[in-house]
């Protein structure tokens, strides 16, 4: 209960530091703060509006797991953008290609699109390991040739993965019927997607890979004290090799809800959204790369886009959540560091008053 | 090669002549695939102004990059601070014309600037982690600002919108060097094989060029003078190799990290004023990661406003090629194919046989690709800067040395 209690006020202050400078935005620019959150919270708050929130808050916590696996080995995988987007159209090609029965077309989709994702992100690692290179970097040149090799494959005469049956979507064929993830229908038109389970389940592996196997510590170990694990037995390159090929197959995942679920698109095309690996960096970020921070942050993420649809109707512009987002972020990673420190020289004080003590008693006695 | 022997004026002597050898070197290449594959324009004068031009913003972020990094602090906000500098200066040159335009990037960048030092250096924190914040805030900020300042204001026909500013006035005139530029186009056209294409490079280097982009040009000697040959930099780059022993000799490494990122903001935002100048407006999205890239240019030129400078005419250039319509992007992965077997003979001569191996099978598989495909296809054309970056950071990453202590946080009071 304590250990709730120490890691919650962190991230309740910066929500309500975030929250205060995002008032006196909107302020200064001379809307009220409360017509505003209330609109938000009009649009949220509502039976359709929490499903929809929860829907894309999984695409958001495996975009965000995919960034904070790598981020417990202090690698940052900035390339998770364009390996979901590669990983995607395959995934998207490979599913309207295949005949199989229900179940196992499924599990044939999503294992192309992790080995997709694993392959794209492995070379941010092969160019780490074998010539040095910046994995950041890397993997932001990657997200600009991933967008290009996309661009190439769908209309290239050899692949032509374009469906000529829609060419107003310019999209991959559609999955059919076997290869899609069933969806939950509760209440009138809200639907929940089964993609939501995949996304427990990711934070389920997650959680247990990083902190219940022998793999989980020496990544921790790594990102902790890169030459005291490296002088423990644990090899660098190869977990680094490994840790790229781990965070791009979660990222392999991130588009999968869109192109597999019936309500959503059913193929890979021009409507796919874009910037979910961004987004992904921001809320590991927020979560401070623990399973259930995460999944808090991703919710909350979700929740604040869906509240802004509704600013429209207050005639308040809808960027003041990606302002609430953004600052949020930078006053949270502010926060926590601050917090942290503090935390840790309380204990040393802490530790240091005990000694203390117990000297005088020693010499007293 | 170690030049550590020689004192400062032949080492100066000896690298002038150095990269001239090497200029010559690069034009041949070129004049030499431009000839092979039917492209001459390769070389042609447009082809190298446009490459100078998109040179810039990536020059400036690299330049900032380098200042913060030399004082310590990794700066991957640089992509974030860029766009901050389109935003101000998209609103000061609608209203007050090109200076204006420079002013507000220089403002805006400024202001991410000192967002990122407040984190890396009064609170000490993770500094990729400021620095991602700060590029994800930016935006949102950047597009903020737009829906009040921008949406619907301006004159008739020229409104802005969420997306997009008002018009900005550009420099009337532009920068030419006088009198050679008819001499040089005159024997441009006359497409004799190396002469010509010399005439083209220096044509694109000194004729016709806007005025953002040669004052803007200025920061690569002044920001070299700045830190090599001033106390100033001397206390900057002591703050990023061993910040504590600077800190013990007196120098205040708090505020010399704070003047830094305030500098590298301010480089960057002018690097996105250069972008607004160039569009004649700001529009959400047009830095497009070129933040990003001044921060590879920065890697590849090993920390030195030089070698940067050639980095980012690198990247700059293969995107210009991009833009012409005849076989010139053909002709420029050619180039690429003959440098690899140009390396190839090099890694022989000095026994390195599974490079020379490695790099002659790449340089014949490019060479095979420029030869049997006429066109390019645009999109892999597009892709063409990323991969040239990778390939480049791959073949100069391993040789480099950063600043030892960039990327760590630094608390005072550590030198105890």
């Amino acid at each position: 209960m304590n250990n709730l209690k120490k890691s919650l006020t962190p991230a309740v202050l910066a929500l309500g530091l975030a929250f205060a400078l995002a008032s006196l935005v909107l302020i200064v620019s001379g809307h009220n703060p409360l017509d505003a959150y209330r609109a938000m919270w009009k649009n949220f708050a509502s039976f359709d509006g929490v499903i929809t929130s929860i829907n894309v808050g999984a695409r958001y916590y495996v975009a965000a797991a995919a960034v904070a696996i790598a981020l417990k080995m202090n690698v940052f995988n900035i390339g998770t953008n364009g390996q979901y987007q590669i990983a995607a159209m395959f995934a998207a090609v490979v599913g309207a290609a295949i005949k199989l029965p229900a179940p196992l077309h499924v599990a044939v989709t999503l294992t192309v699109a992790v080995a997709a994702g694993a392959a794209w992100a492995s070379i941010i690692g092969i160019l780490q390991v074998t010539r040095k290179v910046n994995p950041v970097l890397t993997g932001i040149m990657l997200n600009g040739i991933a967008a290009s090799v996309i661009a190439y494959l769908m209309q290239s005469p050899w692949t032509n993965f374009r469906d000529p049956g829609r060419p107003e979507y310019g999209s991959t064929r559609p999955i059919p019927k076997s290869g899609q993830l069933p969806v939950f229908k509760i209440g009138n038109d809200a639907v929940l997607q089964s993609y939501v389970v995949l996304a427990v389940l990711v934070g389920v592996g997650f959680y247990l890979l990083v902190y219940r196997t022998r793999f989980g510590f020496d990544l921790r170990a790594s990102g902790a004290n890169p030459s005291a694990a490296r002088s423990a037995g644990v090899d660098p390159k190869r977990m680094m090799i490994i840790t790229m090929l781990l965070s791009g197959a979660c990222a392999g995942l991130i588009g999968m809800g869109i192109v597999l679920s019936s309500n959503d698109q059913l193929a890979y095309g021009d409507r796919f959204p874009g910037g979910l690996g961004f987004a992904g960096i921001g809320i590991a970020l927020l979560g401070r790369n623990h399973p259930i921070g995460v999944a808090a942050a991703a919710l909350l993420w979700a929740a604040l886009d869906q509240g802004a649809r509704g600013l429209v109707t207050v005639g308040i512009p809808g960027e003041i959540a990606v302002i609430l987002q953004g600052s949020l972020l930078f006053i949270a990673v502010i926060v926590y560091a601050v917090w942290e420190r503090k935390t840790i020289a309380a204990t040393i004080r802490e530790a240091a008053a005990r000694t203390h003590a117990a000297r005088t008693a020693e010499a007293t006695a | 090669m170690n030049l550590s022997h020689l004192t400062g004026r032949e080492r100066t002597v000896v690298l002038f002549f150095l990269s001239l050898t090497a200029a010559y070197g690069v034009i041949l290449l070129l004049a030499v695939a431009g000839l092979v594959f039917e492209a001459p324009g390769l070389t042609g004068s447009s082809t190298v102004s446009t490459a100078l031009g998109l040179a810039v913003p990536v020059i400036l972020a690299g330049l900032g990059g380098l200042i913060a990094e030399r004082a310590g602090v990794f700066n991957i906000g640089l992509e974030g601070m860029m766009i901050l500098g389109t935003w101000g200066a998209g609103y000061l040159g609608w209203h007050y014309g090109p200076w204006g335009a420079l002013v507000g990037g220089l403002l805006g960048g400024i202001v991410g600037g000192a967002l990122l030092a407040l984190a890396t250096v009064t609170f000490a924190i993770e500094q990729t982690v400021a620095g991602v914040a700060i590029n994800i805030a930016s935006l949102g900020i950047c597009r903020y600002l737009a829906s009040i300042f921008f949406d619907g204001k301006g004159s008739e026909g020229d409104l802005g919108t969420i997306a997009d500013s008002p018009s900005v006035r550009n420099f009337e005139t532009r920068f030419s060097v006088p009198f050679i530029g008819d001499p040089l186009l005159e024997l441009e056209n006359k497409q004799w094989f190396l002469l010509s294409d010399f005439a083209g490079v220096i044509r694109g280097l000194t004729v016709d060029m806007a005025w953002s982009t040669f004052l803007l040009l200025l920061f690569v000697p002044a920001v070299w003078y700045l830190v090599w040959r001033t106390p100033f930099g001397l206390r900057l780059r002591s703050s990023g190799e061993k910040p504590a022993a600077a800190e013990s000799l007196g120098v205040n490494v708090i505020t010399t990290r704070w003047a830094a990122l305030l500098m590298s903001g301010g480089l960057a935002g002018l690097g996105g004023a250069w972008l607004v100048l160039d569009s004649l407006k700001y529009q959400q999205g047009m830095t497009a990661s070129r933040g990003f890239l001044g921060l590879a240019a920065m890697i590849f030129g090993n920390w030195m406003p030089g070698l940067l400078t050639i980095g980012a005419l690198l990247f700059s250039f293969s995107q210009s090629v991009g833009f012409q319509l005849g076989f010139e992007s053909r002709a420029l992965i050619g180039a690429v194919g003959f440098a690899f077997c140009l390396g190839a003979l090099w890694s022989i001569g000095t026994k390195r046989f599974i490079s020379g191996a490695i790099a002659i099978i790449m340089g014949f598989g490019v060479l095979l690709f420029a030869a049997t495909n006429k066109t390019i296809n645009d999109s892999l054309t597009k892709a063409l800067p990323y991969l040239l970056t990778i390939i480049v950071l791959a073949v100069a990453s391993k040789r480099q040395r950063p600043p030892a202590a960039a990327g760590i946080p630094y608390i005072k009071g550590q030198a105890g």
